[in-house]
């Protein structure tokens, strides 16, 4: 036994002789045997880490799109042109001192949304009601909403479309501010031209951007007619009691394409230029 | 030399004595070798037990179980500002070995539109997400029981999320809730042209693995 030892595994100390060569030869022997063994014990042995996965089909989250259908009748029940002047904003020229009748109806599918109104000639800024889920409204829901605007002088008006709710929302019962536009209700908005501090931050941001340049197709191309003193069939001149009767019949008018109105006043938008 | 030969004496005494007491057993005792052989012989391996089952709550208010061909998420939301998505899960381990799991939602495709600033924008920009984890239903309901609970507990921007696992014995469950909201505070900045609608598509993996 000693003998096979020092032949085969004994490595001298340092300094005290050489290893021989049997002695390299028996220790990969063993490497390798040691190798076989364990490759012949995988096929005896079994060893297992338990795992289960579940996974879903992929869901799609998407979204909602608001944007408002608006038609504006002047006081002769004419449509007015409103231009498609961006992305889910309408410019429409109005002519002073005439009233016109503006409805909003809801598009998209979206529960809820507002529009903005604002002009580069006057400098307050209007949100409406909301249009689509509304609690304070009738049924909770309100579709479609009308009012109608007169110009102290000639006027470009934005409708610009937003989702969401409205920031002036929370002001609905406050009955003093003068920008937030409900259905048929007595407000009287006054434009003023735009001042460089005139916008309150709210605002800014929610326009995001200044009103950009109208862009008009060559199809929806509108064009400056001059003035004509609009008279009634009979030829008379309008007066201010003629003017009267024009809006009360240009507001009933709306009565039957939708909602009933109420016999109470309409709204009635002033818009000052100076 | 004396010493050799006392010790062979004491082993030759104790020998004869050890014969001695094994001849006077014999007559009190019996000694039996038992066996028995049977021409049968199975040897039964049990593994181990490894199920689990997640299950959410459809729209029927009814717990269904989750595969590959189940869309967690309604197809028919949409959402805008406001609007808050909350799916009740519920995970149990069916088998007979404990294990730790863990809840992950992958997103796995996204489709970016323009907004109505002309503007590319993505949809998960402007989502918040959130998983919650209960032991019982009860405790589930205090956290997503109404919608100001549910948006207190999904702050977290809307992207690839994996939980910390947890452990799970066996004949156990969990219950938990993944939340998808839509801030209020979302500007037009997320409402998008008529082109085509923003899309996110979620996956939803629980993993589970053996406790070690």
């Amino acid at each position: 036994m000693k003998n096979i030892y020092e032949d085969f595994f004994y490595v001298p100390k340092h300094g005290y002789g050489k290893v021989k060569e049997k002695v390299l030869y028996s220790r990969i022997a063993v490497m390798i045997g040691t190798i076989i063994i364990c490759l012949a014990a995988m096929s005896f042995v079994a060893f297992a880490f338990f795992t289960h996965d579940i996974a879903s089909q992929t869901n799609t989250i998407k979204t909602a799109i608001f944007d408002a259908k608006i038609s504006i009748l002047d006081n002769e029940k004419k449509p007015v042109n409103v231009i498609q002047s961006g992305k889910f904003e309408k410019t429409a020229n109005l002519k002073k001192d005439i009233v016109y009748t503006v409805t909003l109806e809801k598009d998209g599918n979206a529960k809820t949304g507002f529009c903005v109104l604002s002009g580069e000639d006057f400098s307050d800024i209007y949100h409406t009601q909301q249009l689509g889920e509304d609690i304070n409204a009738d049924g909770g829901k309100r579709n479609e909403l009308k009012f109608t605007i007169k110009a102290t002088e000639d006027v470009s008006i934005v409708f610009f479309s937003h989702w969401g709710t409205s920031s002036k929302y929370a002001d609905y019962e406050n009955a003093d501010d003068k920008n937030y536009i409900k259905a048929w209700d007595n407000v009287e908005i006054t434009v003023t031209p735009i001042a460089s501090n005139s916008l309150e931050e709210d605002e800014k941001t929610e326009l995001k951007t200044p009103v950009p340049s109208v862009d008009i197709p060559d199809s929806e191309e509108t064009t400056s007619e001059p003035q004509e003193t609009i008279l009634p069939d009979d030829g008379e001149e309008i007066t201010n009691a003629t003017e009267n009767e024009i809006e009360s019949e240009a507001t009933s008018s709306q009565s039957s394409s939708s909602e009933q109105l109420s016999s109470e006043e309409t709204t009635s938008v002033e818009l000052k230029t100076e | 030399m004396e010493n050799r030969i006392k010790f062979k004496k004491i082993s030759f005494v104790l020998s004869v004595f050890a014969i001695i007491i094994w001849l006077l057993l014999g007559t009190n005792a019996s000694v039996a070798w038992f066996s028995d052989t049977s021409n049968e012989v199975s040897n039964i391996f049990n593994v181990a037990d490894f199920k689990l089952v997640v299950s959410y709550k459809n729209d029927n208010n009814q717990w269904e179980e989750i595969d590959a061909t189940t869309k967690v998420f309604s197809d028919e939301a949409l959402y805008e500002p406001g609007y808050v998505q909350v799916v009740p899960l519920k995970i149990e381990n069916k088998g007979s070995v404990p294990f730790n799991f863990k809840t992950s939602v992958i997103i796995n495709d996204y489709r970016s539109a323009t907004n109505v600033y002309n503007e590319t924008f993505k949809l998960q920009d402007y989502l918040k997400f959130g998983v919650v984890f209960a032991k019982t239903e009860a405790e589930l309901s205090e956290l997503i029981g109404n919608r100001d609970l549910a948006e207190q507990n999904a702050q977290e921007p809307l992207e690839t999320y994996h939980s910390n696992y947890l452990p799970l014995e066996a004949g156990g469950k969990y219950y938990g809730a993944l939340i998808v909201r839509m801030p209020k505070e979302v500007s037009n900045v997320a409402n998008y042209d008529v082109l085509g609608p923003p899309k996110v598509e979620l996956g939803i993996v629980v993993k589970a693995g053996q406790q070690q």
